[in-house]
């Protein structure tokens, strides 16, 4: 996904949330799970908590569009919110960025529909 | 089994309890019977019609527990059929990939060629076959049929039942689901080192949650876990309820605020669309979903909006195969999106959570310490009937009164 000509890769208005782009805005599920697992809690918590303080305008601004002919800026910016949505269990239930006790994240395989 | 022991589970009359028999999870012995009598006999969820819109579209199905491959495929006529995987000439495996679109079929031993409706359609040097009779060579075909776009097979040569007899009841309790607005949403596989008894035991009852997710479900901890039990013939149906008790978790609250579609939802009663008969039968305002126990091996979970599958293949006494795929109602607004992310996410880690329990009551089964499950005729009524139809199936109509609930 590459940047426009000024260089931003999200919609105007986002500037802030720019920097996790490339780490975070993940085109499948497996992606953004693996990028979980691989992620300190550090790492997680400072992803999540710049996505929180941004969750307002980012819905407010994804709402004016539909999934069919979302623009490429725009797609990235959903894509970090979904990021947002698979790191939350573990920032916000877990504490570790894997559900603990469970079988090994490498035998559960997650597949693209 | 020891002689004159019956696999069936049985009841202690002054307690509500069931003791479920132990030994048909860790006996390979047991197991080939299951195969015979059970998996050669029944009505087996493959697949969904939309992974097959076009003709010629065709997917392939490795069912160790058949000994089988299946090849299912929608015929150039626009009708779905199914067929043994193999070659008429000497038996090889006809398609080698799993999935895909095809105007014929060619084995890749000598060329035979059959056409996606199975006939044979050339056979190369066919005149040195003498008057073959290819019209009598088609593909073996299986019994398939389609119920809410759900594709079932059965081998057996003469079924016992239509697929809509067999379903019975729960066909009637889940009329209506608009099944054809989902869209697949997310899959997930693993292969568990668990009898596919023990295995499914785990997802018929509530009373796990308080202990099982008591970090993702945490509301459990103010109160028993409520479910509504049901038997359904040889199927189950499990009603689940939820209090929730807590403040909304921050991206919590945001899927509940972006969409209508969260896992969980404030007030079940004022439906914005009609449900089936079988969802939220007893209308209550806690409803979260309905579960429907499909004998042997399909377990189907039906909300608000979402459709969850658990597909449970048995490999070996100690092995099974596990596919669980995850559909949501397609939508427009990616707000709603981020929200059905949400619910996505906590269903997989809270069947994440589901899996720290299931291979290692598989490995103490089979240390032959213990002979029978101690369980609840209420909680886990659903836990003694399904074992309770495979001895039926295994071992014929019990012959004496020691049945379970």
């Amino acid at each position: 996904m590459g940047a426009d000509a000024g260089g931003l890769q999200l919609p105007e208005g986002f500037a802030e949330l720019e920097r996790f782009v490339s780490d975070w805005a993940l085109g499948s599920e497996q992606e953004r799970n693996h990028k979980r697992l691989t992620s300190s809690m550090e790492e997680l918590q400072i992803f999540y908590d710049a996505m929180l303080l941004s969750m307002e305008a980012i819905v407010t601004h994804l709402t004016r569009f539909r999934l069919v002919d979302l623009p490429l800026p725009e797609q990235r910016l959903l894509a970090l919110t979904l990021s947002l949505m698979e790191v939350a269990p573990a920032v916000e239930v877990y504490g570790t960025p894997d559900v603990p006790n469970a079988i090994a994240a490498s035998r559960f395989l997650i597949r693209s529909p | 089994m020891p002689e004159g022991k019956t696999s069936r589970p049985s009841r202690q009359s002054s307690q509500s309890v069931n003791l479920i028999p132990i030994e048909p999870n860790i006996s390979a012995d047991y197991f080939e019977r299951e195969r015979e009598a059970i998996f050669k006999h029944v009505w087996l969820k493959v697949g969904r019609v939309e992974e097959l819109p076009r003709p010629g579209d065709y997917l392939v199905r490795d069912l160790a527990i058949l000994r089988s491959s299946f090849l299912i495929v929608r015929g150039e006529d626009g009708i779905l059929r199914a067929f043994h995987n193999i070659c008429r000439h000497r038996g090889n495996r006809l398609e080698k990939t799993c999935l895909g679109s095809a105007k014929s079929f060619f084995c890749g031993f000598h060329g035979w060629t059959y056409d996606t409706v199975g006939r044979l359609v050339h056979v190369p040097q066919e005149q040195d076959f003498g008057a073959l009779s290819k019209e009598q060579l088609g593909l073996v075909p299986v019994a398939l049929d389609v119920w809410e776009g759900f594709i079932f097979i059965n081998v057996d040569p003469t079924p016992q039942e239509s697929l809509r007899d067999y379903l019975g009841e729960v066909a009637a309790r889940v009329s209506g689901f608009p099944f054809e607005q989902m869209e697949l949403a997310g899959q997930w596989t693993a292969d568990i080192t668990s009898n596919w008894k023990t295995f499914q035991d785990a997802f018929v009852e509530a009373y796990h949650v308080q202990t099982v997710h008591r970090r993702s479900i945490p509301d459990y901890r103010k109160g028993p876990v409520k479910a509504g039990l049901r038997t359904l013939g040889r199927h189950g149906n499990l009603t689940f309820y939820l209090d929730l008790h807590h403040e909304p978790l921050p991206a919590e609250g945001w899927a509940f605020k972006a969409g209508a579609l969260a896992f969980l939802h404030s007030d079940a009663t004022t439906a914005s669309q009609q449900r089936p008969p079988g969802l939220n039968p007893d209308r209550q305002a806690n409803w979260i979903f309905d579960e429907f126990l499909i004998f042997p091996n399909f377990h189907l979970f039906l909300g608000d909006g979402w459709v969850l599958c658990h597909d449970f293949w048995p490999v070996s006494v100690d092995h099974t195969d596990w596919t669980v795929s995850y559909y949501l109602q397609k939508v427009d607004n990616p707000a709603i999106r981020i929200a059905q992310e949400y619910s996505k996410v906590t269903m997989r880690d809270t069947i994440r959570e589901d899996l720290s329990t299931i291979e290692s009551t598989h490995a103490a089964h089979r240390s032959g310490a213990l002979t029978h499950m101690v369980v609840s005729s209420e909680l886990e009524r659903l836990v003694t009937h399904h074992h309770n139809v495979i001895a039926t199936y295994v071992e014929g109509e019990a012959s004496d009164n020691r049945r379970g609930a």
